[in-house]
């Protein structure tokens, strides 16, 4: 008995699931949200485990044309591509799409600016930052209208289950 | 199909060592039982069908136009789950042979045999999910010892509860499997503790509530809290009775026991296809419907869960204990343990809510 109520103790922290930390982007070259001012002519990402064959990524600028990316090698945990011409002044984003080594495909984006300084004026550039400052949170969740549902819902459950535990208690009771 | 293949899976799994070991077990401390030799092919089998799914899933999703084949023969030459999944073919069809051409099914060797080709299959599917990640070696030892831990103990339950015959010795028979099973749970306790701290920090275990990973992770570990109920009235509860009525039939509850494990191996199934908790799963994919169902506050847009009882989780708190001890009490009763096993469904329901619900 005691064995037992001891392993009850412990049993809010057991049983954890036999899956695997799933291959997440580890770093990439350039970063999210980064300004590249130099030169661009490699793109590399870094991943937390080994990635599958077949594992790709695709370069879009601002009006989500795809800007051709040569040979995309991938080695272990990381997938290089290199860029047919440098990349000019523009927002782009680099959108993953991977398999990690568990077998589950995984994807993502990472969005950068390209700023060659040759005519641009301060102000510009300004503007083009703070775009990339608020892109990555613009997908925010808006889960606020279902809160009046759930809240009517909960007094009925309560009544339900004290129904269920009278009726049975009586029922049991009923019996020999 | 990926949840259910995977349930499947871990229930072929049970199968072939539950059978296996039982048969090893002297006559005289085991209820009458036999498994058929064609459960244990069918099982076989299983485990290549099952296993090969999410294969198939990854085809359909990775081949652009129709080169099906072509995307398989990549999947299986290169990708790590496609070369395990080979060599649980492998293995599976040497283990098919030996169940079909291994004359006397009475024989040790028939046991010791198949025990050995499945634990090769286990640590192939170890294999499968642990060849990549970062410290993968320990990560795969302690999935396998919990995977083998799980099979031991719910292989043994599992083919007891559904493949005898009446149930006579069943006093012997308790009085070696609780040290078994009380073993085997510790075991998968601990490494449980140790796959946990891979994806997350206890401190946060709260907080991964908002996900819907946290989500089937809470409801897995409520879930246990019926199961421990079970465990504790098929075994001290039951060899009461049966000491004083020997004509008590234990099996109906120990077969309710094992329903329950089937709903755990169901929700480790889902959470296995879901991504691990952080900050970044929680910026991508955003909290789980069911949590933002229930949960009544504003702020959804920090990964940040705080608890405090109020009025409504209290009483919800106080009916899930309430039904724990009817599941008792109906045991006590003599009452159908199939009604008991809806009572612990309701358990985990209500108890699922009332910590929902103090989230603050």
């Amino acid at each position: 008995m005691k064995k037992i109520i001891l392993v009850s103790f412990i049993f809010m922290f057991a049983f954890a699931n036999s899956a695997w930390a799933h291959t997440g982007l580890e770093s990439s070259n350039p970063e999210s949200g980064q300004v590249v001012t130099e030169e661009l002519n490699e793109i590399s990402l870094n991943f937390e485990g080994k990635i599958e064959q077949s594992s790709t990524f695709e370069l879009l600028n601002s009006n989500g044309e795809s800007i051709p990316v040569e040979n995309i090698s991938i080695n272990e945990n990381q997938m290089i591509g290199t860029l047919a011409m440098p990349l000019v002044t523009d927002s782009y984003e680099i959108a993953w799409m991977i398999v990690g080594a568990d077998g589950h495909p995984i994807e993502g984006t990472i969005p950068f600016t390209v700023e060659i300084s040759s005519a641009e004026t301060t102000e510009d550039e300004e503007v083009e930052q703070a775009e990339t400052i608020a892109a990555p949170s613009t997908d925010q969740i808006d889960e606020t209208e279902e809160d009046e549902s759930s809240s009517n819902i909960i007094p009925i459950i309560v009544i339900a289950l004290i129904v269920i535990i009278g009726g049975v208690f009586f029922w049991l009771r009923r019996k020999k | 199909m990926n949840i259910v293949s995977e349930v499947l899976l871990y229930l072929c799994f049970s199968i072939l060592v539950g059978s296996f070991l039982i048969s090893l077990v002297p006559s005289s401390f085991k209820p009458e039982i036999h498994v058929q030799r064609r459960v244990q092919i069918i099982a076989t089998v299983g485990i290549v069908l099952f296993s090969f799914i999410p294969i198939l899933l990854l085809v359909m999703q990775l081949t652009k136009g129709d080169n099906y084949v072509g995307t398989l023969q990549m999947i299986l030459n290169t990708f790590e789950i496609g070369k395990a999944w080979f060599f649980t073919f492998i293995v599976a069809n040497m283990l098919f042979i030996f169940l079909l051409w291994f004359d006397d099914q009475k024989n040790k060797i028939y046991a010791y045999g198949g025990l050995a080709f499945t634990f090769l299959l286990i640590l192939g599917l170890g294999w499968a999910s642990h060849a990549s990640s970062v410290g993968h070696i320990k990560g795969f030892i302690i999935h396998t010892s919990h995977f083998i831990a799980v099979t031991v103990w719910v292989g043994i339950l599992i083919v007891v509860s559904w493949f005898s015959k009446g149930f006579s010795n069943w006093l012997k028979f308790l009085k070696w499997f609780s040290p078994v099973a009380i073993v085997c749970f510790s075991i998968t306790v601990a490494s449980g503790i140790g796959l946990m701290t891979f994806v997350m920090d206890f401190k946060t275990y709260t907080d991964t509530w908002m996900l819907s990973y946290g989500q089937l992770l809470l409801i897995k570990h409520l879930l246990i809290i019926p199961l421990i109920v079970y465990a504790a009235i098929n075994s001290l509860l039951v060899k009461k009775k049966l000491i004083q009525y020997p004509s008590f039939n234990p099996r109906p509850w120990s077969k309710v026991e094992s329903l329950i494990v089937l709903l755990i191996f169901s929700v480790t199934a889902a959470l296995s296809n879901q991504s691990p908790p952080s900050e970044n799963t929680f910026k991508n994919e955003g909290p789980s419907g069911l949590f933002s169902y229930f949960y009544q506050g504003q702020n959804l847009q920090v990964m940040q869960v705080e608890l405090a009882f109020n009025a409504t989780s209290f009483s919800l708190f106080v009916l899930s204990i309430l039904l724990i001890g009817l599941t008792i009490y109906a045991f006590l009763k003599k009452a159908p343990a199939l009604i008991t096993f809806f009572l612990s469904i309701l358990f985990v329901f209500s108890s699922y809510l009332a910590l929902i619900l103090s989230i603050t």
